[in-house]
């Protein structure tokens, strides 16, 4: 077996703070290697949500986006927006293919892929970013996909169940921070059964009666499984 | 094993396609993979490409060979849409990206038997991987179906259930004991190749 990348793949045995990203008491800090899901309907904030779990850690750790909804620079934009995001450690990868095959190059900030469907594409996207990443790897890594719900739409749920189950191997393996965003009302009971199973924790948004947005996490044990508003 | 036993059963045994222009280097590695796989041969870029198929699980392919190199014989096979597993036999250390050409591994030439043996054997088990994560689907997927149709009660007493919780935690043991082959870049982008195989 070839060993590159072996050097640098893994992060320093450490925590991942999360903070006001999330205000769920008992959920400040998680240790390296946890996959997280944020779920919930349309236009709760989701993609921002992650963005701002990214953004905790960008002072000294690097952060990569799978992006197929998104496009690249408008995901950037975004980012920047966010507080405390650190744009310069933010790394993506556009698989929207909106930008037509082969038109753009790659940078250190920015990676292409065809399409949402080529999932081993976004793989070697993955180990180009990490690659860039270099050394810095060890001080940790927050790798996040937004989301897998398009991702069903181009590739079928059980090819994008094998992506999520190498993804957040990787994760786990590897001591990164794995963030993940999930629509459950666009997949069957059963996909979304199964897509959960491979997370360590899940964060559930919902709209309250009075129109505020509601926040929970479920499957952590720190964690108590009521709602806060936030 | 006679020419008859392996004729009789071809279907068992993953399908390696070395592709060599020298002869004996070929006929060497038919030799040692014979007993395990079965072997086909093809003398250049040309014949590999005709024959190169669905069936084809693993292929050897010489980087350095008149007329089309090794490289453009990946990125043919790639555009086809095959997604086999294809290991690089080059005669120095690649100096250039394997990952970003497609390549899942390489084996440097030349070779020895065990090195050889070692390099398939490790891409034939991708393949096997991959379906063991399609099993462990299928089984959340049965458990999700079962905790939703009867009571706890219900499941307590049923045998099905009992049995499929015990083989989810052998498979998910199982998946997890592996899980930090996924540090390595090539094993992690073969793995999401190996699915792709697996699916088509």
């Amino acid at each position: 077996m070839s060993d590159d990348g072996l050097q640098t793949a893994e992060t320093e045995s450490k925590s991942y703070r999360i903070g006001d990203a999330i205000p769920v008491p008992g959920f400040d800090t998680v240790p390296s290697g946890t996959n997280v899901l944020v779920s919930g309907p349309p236009m709760l904030g989701k993609q921002r949500l992650a963005l701002e779990l990214l953004a905790v850690g960008s002072q000294t750790e690097h952060a990569i986006t799978v992006t197929p909804d998104t496009n690249g620079t408008r995901l950037r934009q975004a980012y920047r927006s966010v507080r405390n995001a650190n744009a310069g450690r933010f790394h993506v990868i556009d698989c929207t293919g909106a930008t037509g095959k082969g038109s753009m190059n790659d940078t250190r900030s920015m990676k292409y892929v065809s399409s949402p469907g080529d999932l081993t594409g976004i793989g070697m996207g993955i180990v180009k970013c990490t690659r860039d990443i270099d050394s810095e790897v060890e001080r940790g890594l927050r790798l996040s996909v937004l989301s897998v719900s398009t991702l069903v739409q181009y590739a079928n749920s059980q090819r994008v169940f094998n992506f999520l189950h190498t993804i957040t191997g990787r994760v786990s393996a590897a001591g990164y921070l794995g963030v993940t965003t999930l629509d459950p009302t666009t997949h069957d009971a059963q996909d979304v059964n199964t897509f959960t199973s491979l997370f360590d924790a899940v964060v559930e948004l919902r709209e309250a009666d009075d129109g505020s947005r509601e926040i929970r996490v479920v499957g952590w044990p720190e964690a108590p499984r009521t709602w806060h508003e936030f | 094993m006679t020419v008859n036993e392996e004729s009789m059963n071809p279907a068992d045994e993953p399908v390696v396609l070395v592709v060599e222009d020298e002869p004996d280097v070929a006929e060497t590695y038919k030799l040692w993979l014979a007993a395990d796989y079965d072997v086909r041969l093809a003398e250049s870029g040309d014949a590999a490409l005709g024959m190169i198929d669905e069936t084809v699980d693993i292929v050897l392919l010489d980087r350095m060979m008149p007329g089309m190199s090794g490289t453009e014989v990946l990125a043919k096979i790639r555009d086809r849409g095959y997604d086999c597993r294809v290991a690089m036999v080059s005669a120095v250390d690649p100096d250039f990206d394997i990952i970003e050409m497609g390549f899942d591994d390489y084996v440097t030439k030349p070779p020895t038997r065990d090195g050889l043996l070692e390099t398939v054997e490790e891409l034939g088990e991708r393949g096997q991987r991959a379906e063991r994560v399609q099993e462990y689907r299928s089984l959340l997927a049965k458990q999700a179906a079962l905790e939703t149709q009867k009571t706890e009660d219900e499941l307590e007493a049923s045998e099905e259930y009992s049995q499929l919780l015990a083989r989810l935690e052998s498979v998910q043991t199982d998946l997890e004991s592996e899980q930090d082959r996924l540090l390595d870049d090539a094993e992690f982008v073969g793995s999401l190749r190996a699915f792709e195989e697996e699916e088509r």
